[in-house]
């Protein structure tokens, strides 16, 4: 169900916002961002800063593969903004055949074996949380994954499970090729905060 | 691949005229909506925490 509220934006700080940015950028500022400027005083500023944090500070993932397990959480949700959006982000870091071949099959696809394990648990995480046991962890973890790097994959894991339903459950509006390109280079410009 | 759904329930009256008149206005339906969402996360972060605790655990 889309908000005629966040779409406009819920005072005329975000609304002068919304139209300077959409003018400036020569597209429509993308819902995502929206929500961002929508009823600062709930959860915003929260889950802003963990996402910054989580996709952007120190990791023993690159930015490129942390995008890549944000668009993989998009695809085993089936959130068609999400993997746009994080799909054209991952490909600035890893390339676009190695990032569709992840979509189409992370278990054949030609990446380090740590990241396909960090992968294997995530989708255990995200499909059948109930399922993921020590054993997964440990497998992962025997696949060369760090502990330190497992907390990080699960944290984007655990963020992007939160950002695709409710992209989903507003009715996030799907760019263009060209506008989520152009809104991949703003987020990895700019980051999540 | 299975959609990520939030309760069926809830959805089909946020989309029913009545379930607006009961959220009452776009910033309530915002934090339900939000509100679940978060839910639906944490818990799959404290699975996950909860299986690397023990994974952690059983090696040291």
């Amino acid at each position: 169900m889309r908000l005629p509220e966040v779409e406009r934006g819920d005072d005329l700080r975000s609304r002068s916002l919304i139209r300077l940015i959409s003018a400036i950028s020569g597209m429509r500022l993308p819902d995502a961002a929206r929500v961002a400027f929508y009823h600062k005083d709930f959860v915003g500023p929260a889950l802003g800063a963990w996402t910054q944090a989580a996709m952007r500070g120190p990791s023993g993932w690159t930015v490129g593969e942390r995008e890549l397990m944000a668009a993989m959480v998009a695809t085993w949700n089936s959130s068609a903004f999400c993997i746009g959006a994080h799909r054209a982000t991952a490909v600035h870091g890893i390339g676009a055949a190695t990032v569709d071949a992840c979509l189409a099959d992370y278990r054949t696809a030609p990446i380090a074996e740590p990241l396909r394990a960090a992968l294997a648990f995530l989708e255990t995480m995200t499909l059948r949380p109930e399922e993921l046991l020590p054993s997964d962890a440990r497998a992962a973890m025997a696949a060369g994954v760090t502990r330190a790097q497992l907390v990080d994959a699960a944290a984007v894991a655990a963020l992007f499970n939160i950002i695709t339903r409710y992209a989903d459950a507003l009715g996030f509006a799907i760019p263009t090729a060209a506008e989520f390109d152009k809104s991949a280079l703003m987020l990895l410009k700019r980051g999540y905060g | 691949m299975a959609a990520a759904r939030l309760d069926p329930a809830l959805r089909a009256r946020w989309e029913s005229a009545e379930g607006r008149g009961a959220t009452g206005s776009d910033k309530e339906a915002f934090e339900i909506i939000m509100s679940a969402s978060i839910g639906a996360g944490l818990a799959r972060w404290d699975a996950a925490i909860r299986a690397i605790a023990q994974a952690s655990d059983a090696t040291a």
